[in-house]
């Protein structure tokens, strides 16, 4: 007894009607709906089957929902990411089609072309690092990169201009001299032109960080394009959509050294920025409120290699901080406000 | 094991023979990691060996192999996404919980997670919107015709189409 694919679509679309209905706002319409469905589903098994399957679809939903104590707001965070995220894929096409002539029209220098920050947008990259790697790469001209951790870059050669793209994560480069090829790395806040050749960039969703190793680089932003800071050796800054952070001081041979040996090697520098970067290095992430761990500071060398071992150091230094470990996969870390409700 | 066998088994053991190193290194640059290049290399045939009838006159075996990894990858990536989602919000309502929910309880939840974004994929925003406000946070049709600017019965109806989009997609 076959069924025509018309009468499945049929009987399965007279099955939602009932359930929608089943679950009005008005008691006395409820009532009548539910003895009616129960008719219709004796009448035939068919229409018994087709409302199984439907039910099956209502029961998954409502599931979830209960999975979290009768929250729903994880779930809804969860499938709003993934929409989201298609939306904003569809919209990075059509800019790429329409928009990037107007915005290199737009600024002087067309600062980090719209370069998507999503998840999905990382697959297309022409290089990528995962959490438990380092990379390292000769390019073309012979100038030599590192990937650290969970890390994603395009490149772009052509005969005027050497430009590595930092979707996400962490790297370090040593320029080669090509006088008539200027050298770039762009994120998507920021622009920075290489005058001379060693220095490390980082980027996440909360900015771009710079690190001067050896001789200057030259760094516009998106936010101010007009304008450019010059960054001499042993110095770094914070790049965000805002514009240019206050130049501060590093010990470019320490932290140099610590991309060798897979360190992170921090000098007063905020904590959810140093938890952001570990947890590039670690699969599952770290999870944490950056509001609420922003005043604290980070002095330390710490494993990135190791990054379990690097929070139970950071654990050390900072007794106040909790972390909690969900399957040894999942970390979240936050100030335990209230002792003794443990 | 010998190659004889149906035709189709002798097609699938020359592509795996005349394409799988190919494969590999292409998403081991892709991917820069050697360990999920060889992952996602394994799991690319047996996609490919799952839907058996997939191969008939594919004429350029490399980009359909590619093709299908990059599908593969993609739905990495939003698996991901739903997890790194759902776990910054739980961790903030782990207070209220009373507790973390236990590993497998949770890996069950983002595997039905990741099946509802499935089945809800190529649905219009307000359709979806109105299913998941109803079902998941359980809100009455009259509150979501409110939120929507929309009339109660439009909500039925969007209802209705939902249910028989995810019904359709399971199917498929």
């Amino acid at each position: 007894m076959a069924q025509t694919r018309g009468e499945s679509d049929r009987l399965a679309e007279q099955a939602a009607i009932w359930l929608v209905q089943l679950r009005g706002d008005d008691p006395a319409a409820r009532a009548r709906a539910e003895q009616a469905f129960a008719a219709w589903k004796a009448l035939d098994p068919r229409h018994a089957q087709a409302a199984a399957s439907l039910e099956a679809v209502v029961e998954q939903v409502e599931g979830v929902r209960h999975s979290a104590a009768g929250n729903p707001r994880p779930a809804h965070a969860a499938l709003d990411a993934v929409f989201k995220d298609a939306r904003r894929r569809r919209r990075a096409v059509r800019q790429r089609i329409g928009g990037v002539l107007v915005l290199a029209l737009a600024l002087a220098v067309p600062v980090g072309l719209a370069v998507s920050e999503g998840a999905v947008a990382d697959l297309w990259a022409d290089v990528r690092s995962s959490e438990t790697d380092w990379v390292s790469r000769t390019l073309p001209d012979g100038t030599r990169i590192t990937l650290s951790g969970r890390t994603a870059i395009d490149l772009k050669y052509d005969p005027q201009q050497r430009t590595v793209r930092l979707l996400r994560g962490d790297i370090r480069v040593d320029v080669a001299k090509d006088a008539r090829r200027p050298f770039y790395v762009e994120t998507p806040v920021a622009r920075i032109r290489a005058l001379g050749t060693r220095f490390a960039v980082s980027h996440d969703g909360g900015g771009t960080g710079l690190e001067m190793f050896e001789s200057r680089v030259s760094v516009q932003t998106l936010a101010d394009p007009q304008a450019s800071t010059v960054v001499q050796a042993g110095e770094r800054l914070q790049l965000t959509r805002r514009g240019v952070g206050p130049i501060e001081g590093l010990d470019a041979e320490r932290v140099e050294q610590g991309w060798q040996h897979r360190q992170l090697v921090l000098n007063d520098r905020p904590l959810p920025e140093v938890l952001a970067q570990l947890a590039r290095h670690r699969p599952g992430g770290i999870r944490f409120d950056a509001d609420q761990l922003q005043a604290l500071r980070v002095s330390a060398v710490l494993p990135l290699d190791k990054p379990d071992e690097a929070l139970q150091l950071l654990s050390t230094i900072f007794p106040e901080l909790r972390l909690r470990t969900l399957a040894g996969r999942w970390v979240w870390v936050d100030i335990a406000t209230d002792h003794a409700k443990n | 094991m010998s190659a004889a066998g149906s035709p189709w088994q002798q097609q699938m053991h020359t592509l795996y023979d005349e394409h799988h190193g190919w494969l590999f290194a292409w998403l081991r640059r892709k991917l820069g990691s050697p360990e999920n290049a060889a992952d996602l290399a394994q799991d690319t045939f047996v996609r490919i060996i799952a839907s058996r009838d997939a191969l008939l006159g594919v004429r350029e075996p490399r980009a359909f192999l590619v093709t299908t990894a990059q599908r593969l990858l993609i739905d990495q990536a939003r698996r991901q996404a739903i997890e790194v989602a759902y776990l910054r919000e739980l961790g903030m309502a782990v207070e209220q919980l009373g507790g973390a929910p236990s590993p497998e309880h949770l890996l069950d939840t983002l595997q039905a997670l990741t099946q509802i974004e499935r089945a809800l994929d190529g649905l219009p925003a307000k359709p979806r919107q109105a299913f998941l406000l109803h079902y998941l946070d359980g809100e009455t049709h009259g509150f979501i015709a409110e939120q929507l600017g929309v009339s109660t019965r439009m909500i039925q109806k969007y209802l209705v189409q939902a249910l028989l989009h995810c019904h359709r997609q399971r199917g498929a």
